[in-house]
């Protein structure tokens, strides 16, 4: 069995979406929906 | 509850509710109904709780945020038929195979596991990490379900702790005072090699099981950022009467007796001892029949557990842990959907009398309310009130 390498992360795609201008998220929103998106889908349960 | 915790007998017997989607019914909506909502969402969810006298919270909020799995195009939790509680669709992962264990003779075993773990999340959301691109859109896409449920748990939440009610684990912040602790067995069983495999691999390479549950443990230690300085964790429970850790037990009965110490119990030691030597309590939320692994806990601190039992039968598991830990115990899902309330207050007033006196006891159902027709809604609420007053001294 072998592990793939990866070209991009789980946390360059979040902090890609939440700073789309586009979704007029505010400074202090945006921190939260970044580390709490990426808890969420990282957190393997 | 400190009293009843400390082993020394408090003046009500405290009564805790363990609860997740099945409030929902409760409230006589179904989560669908309500789930687009976060007001109505919150005001369904907690409603149990104004109805309801209970001293603690096991859960506090406990819903997937379901919608945002749904943005993800991932199917690892999705909402049940009774459109109210969530189905963790584990039976239809593709776990890794028994060479996963060659991996950790290949390099650094905690690097290994955090590789392994990255591919587990890529395989809950496939659609997630085909592109870049797809992913960010998708992500995008699912940050207004994520806002609509942070908004829903953050209103519960406030009323929960309106209420007073003290919160075990709080699922919206995925914290407990005490660190939320799954061992590695159960981590290797529900996520790595999946039931049949973890199993089988406890018998044909029981060496190879040990030493990556050491790894899982090893890498838990250097991601989680434990305590391990008491004075420290004195600190920071300074303004906490009862600080709580909650340890969900799901592979744990099916380890053998002859395994238990080496597959669980030093790795929970090692975690919780310093936790609990600056006065945490911690919430053994037990899964399945546990009566033969209850002598394990017996060289704890005297009163630094609280034990909820499953499937054991609790006069049993009270004859080992009396005078030692608290019992957390009662009727059962199935008395309480197929019994009379005479049935339920019977068997409950048998509980309170014999676990009762002297501390020691939190008085709850059995299992963890999930689905709409877990219980009969009457019955639990008659059965509750009675807890409450005939707890009273």
């Amino acid at each position: 069995m072998e592990l793939k390498e990866h070209d991009f992360t789980l946390m360059e795609m979040v902090q890609e979406a939440t700073s789309d201008p586009a979704l007029g998220l505010p400074d202090e929103l945006k921190n939260v929906v970044t580390f709490g998106l990426y808890a969420m889908v990282s957190t393997i349960l | 509850m400190k009293k009843a915790f400390d082993l020394s007998e408090p003046e009500k017997v405290p009564v805790n509710l363990q609860t997740t989607t099945w409030s929902y019914a409760y409230a006589k909506v179904t989560q669908a109904e309500v789930l687009n909502d976060p007001l109505k969402n919150a005001q369904a969810y907690t409603k149990v709780y104004d109805d309801i006298e209970v001293d603690l919270s096991t859960f506090g909020i406990n819903v997937m945020p379901i919608r945002v799995f749904e943005a993800l195009k991932s199917d690892h939790y999705v909402l049940a038929k009774d459109d109210t509680a969530i189905v963790h669709s584990q039976a239809k992962e593709d776990y890794f195979p028994a060479e996963v264990y060659d991996l950790l003779s290949k390099g650094n075993s905690v690097e290994t596991i955090g590789k392994l773990i990255d591919e587990i999340t890529r395989r809950i959301y496939p659609a997630l990490f085909e592109t870049k691109e797809k992913g960010v859109q998708l992500l995008k896409e699912a940050i207004p379900p994520f806002l609509n449920s942070v908004q829903m748990k953050q209103t519960a939440d406030a009323h929960i702790t309106e209420l007073g009610i003290p919160i075990i684990f709080n699922a919206f912040t995925f914290e407990s005072d005490a660190p939320f602790f799954f061992s590695p067995f159960t981590m290797l069983m529900d996520q790595y090699r999946g039931m049949s495999g973890a199993l089988t691999d406890l018998r044909r390479r029981p060496q190879q099981v040990k030493e990556m549950c050491d790894a899982i443990h090893e890498h838990n230690k250097q991601t989680q950022n434990f305590m391990t300085d008491v004075e420290e964790i004195k600190k920071k429970y300074a303004e906490t009467p009862v600080p709580f850790g909650l340890n969900i037990l799901n592979a744990e009965c099916f380890i053998p007796t002859k395994f238990f110490e080496d597959y669980y119990m030093k790795y929970f030691k090692e975690i919780y001892i310093p936790y609990i030597e600056a006065g945490a309590k911690i919430y053994i939320l037990g899964e399945g029949k546990l009566t033969h692994t209850y002598d394990f806990y017996n060289d704890l601190p005297k009163g630094s557990l609280l034990i909820h039992t499953d499937e054991d039968d609790p006069f049993e598991v009270y004859a080992k842990i009396k005078d030692r830990h608290t019992l957390c115990t009662g009727p059962s899902l199935s008395l309480l959907k197929y019994g009379t309330k005479e049935d339920c207050i019977d068997y409950s007033k048998k509980c309170i009398d014999a676990f009762a006196p002297g501390g020691g006891y939190l008085f709850m159902h059995n299992k963890t309310l999930t689905a709409a027709r877990d219980v009969n809604c009457d019955n639990l609420k008659a059965t509750y009130d009675f807890a409450n007053e005939y707890g009273r001294k």
